[in-house]
């Protein structure tokens, strides 16, 4: 599905490499990208069960590091960025198309959450080490606030590793302080 | 002299220790209910960061995410109602990533406050070993003497012998010690259910495997140190307080074998404090 849009994504970061020059006809090619995202997005909300959500997130998460990959090509020249950006986007797009590999797949069992699960943390470390993980304070940012308050209200209290239902180890200083 | 320390910090205390968003628009705040005393402990390692006290090792670098993934998935995403259209349950998803998201990025923070230690190969299979041996040996010794209803009775009448044929003490008051008694063999062998639960547990086997190989590098290269395990969730690593009742079984069986004292993060804050002169 992607090895098309792929070679092409590598072949254009390739030549701004060459040329150490931007050129923001990748732009597209990175909207193209998000379309695709956009369905397979879509493929996992609609996915009977809940552990959906773990191929969602690695989906998510991609789509994230997108935005700050096409903000640092498009102020490149102002901020010096080139031809870094290139360079550290051709490494964070090997991580890219290995995690959308497993996230194309439809087997959900355990070791498939596994799987994407370690892909998004290995996708988020080199995202890190690129200079492409998203901001902290997009993360804050895109919390619907007008939609999320009940959800959230609801998680309070319950936000815990989760083990059981029984009352367990500082369940005593829990009550005490609530 | 007092003998230096070193703490490793298990994947609940890091992730616990990430996990408060304030939404203010919304005026809600997300915590963790073990945020504080996890902060309380990486104050230590961020006033003295040339000590390098606290430690990760690999197999919580390797799960933390892992855990703080599924803990927010587990308790936002699974209490969905199947009710939801397509674009509220985006908005859901999306708010559970940006909470795991802005979660990671404290975590990353609070592992450059730590010192990342891989284990020597050649020894940790030997460590691996012992921590096996001990795992068995609560299973099969300390397991065994609670199952049965008879079993724990037995243990209570046991430990309230001394008492019970003591002719000065009241009937009373030995009544209130078997209570007592009774009480302490009830949590104790809740723990050891709560052990068995997660039998054979193997990412906290290799937590403590990892551990207990790091301290023997240390003293191999003539660096003796004092090592904590700080932990706050029910596996090996943490006592079991219930009722305000502790059971330390697993915990005192890892100390009396390695040498590695466990507890929670405060206890071990309070305690390294005073060892440091920082109260």
């Amino acid at each position: 599905m992607y090895t098309q849009l792929q070679h092409a994504i590598d072949e254009d970061l390739h030549n701004m490499e060459a040329t150490g020059k931007v050129d923001l006809g990748i732009i597209k090619k990175l909207d193209e990208l998000r379309v695709l995202l956009g369905k397979l997005e879509n493929k996992w909300l609609q996915h009977e069960n809940t552990d959906g959500f773990y191929f969602y997130q690695g989906v998510r998460n991609i789509e994230l590091m997108l935005d700050r990959m096409q903000d640092r090509f498009e102020n490149a020249p102002e901020r010096n960025d080139n031809p870094k950006i290139a360079e550290d986007s051709q490494i964070l797009f090997k991580e890219v198309f290995d995690l959308l590999h497993i996230a194309e797949s439809n087997a959900v069992n355990q070791e498939t959450i596994n799987s994407i699960l370690r892909k998004t943390r290995d996708l988020r470390n080199v995202a890190e080490k690129q200079n492409l993980i998203e901001l902290p304070s997009v993360d804050t940012e895109n919390v619907d606030k007008e939609n999320a308050g009940y959800g959230l209200t609801s998680i309070m209290k319950n936000l815990d590793i989760p083990i059981d239902d029984d009352p367990l180890i500082g369940d005593t200083e829990y009550k005490n302080n609530n | 002299m007092t003998q230096s320390t070193k703490i490793i910090i298990d994947t609940n205390v890091i992730v616990a220790a990430s996990i408060l968003e304030n939404y203010s628009a919304l005026g809600i705040q997300i915590k963790h209910r073990f945020y504080e005393q996890s902060r309380q402990l990486f104050s230590i390692f961020a006033k003295k960061p040339h000590e390098k006290i606290g430690i990760a090792v690999p197999t919580v670098k390797a799960e933390a995410f892992l855990v703080l993934s599924q803990a927010v998935k587990q308790t936002f995403i699974e209490h969905l109602s199947g009710m939801q259209s397509i674009q509220q349950k985006k908005i859901f998803y999306n708010d559970a990533v940006a909470l795991i998201n802005s979660s990671d990025h404290k975590m990353r923070y609070l592992f450059s406050l730590l010192v990342h230690k891989t284990p020597n190969k050649r020894y940790y299979n030997s460590s691996f070993n012992k921590v096996k041996t001990m795992s068995i040996y609560l299973r099969d010794v300390w397991n065994q003497k609670y199952r049965k209803r008879y079993q724990k009775e037995n243990q209570v009448k046991e430990r309230a012998k001394p008492i019970i044929n003591e002719p000065k003490w009241k009937d009373e008051q030995k009544e209130e010690v078997i209570v007592t008694h009774r009480e302490q063999v009830a949590i104790e062998s809740r723990q050891l259910e709560k052990f068995m639960r997660k039998y054979p547990n193997p990412g906290d086997q290799n937590i403590l495997a990892e551990t207990l190989t790091i301290k023997g590098d240390y003293y191999h290269s003539g660096e003796d140190y004092k090592f904590y395990i700080a932990s706050c969730d029910t596996g090996f690593f943490s006592p079991l307080i219930w009722h305000d009742t502790l059971s330390n079984i697993v915990t005192s069986e890892i100390e009396d074998r390695f040498g590695i004292t466990c507890n929670l993060p405060k206890v071990i804050f309070w305690d390294v404090s005073r060892q440091m002169g920082l109260l």
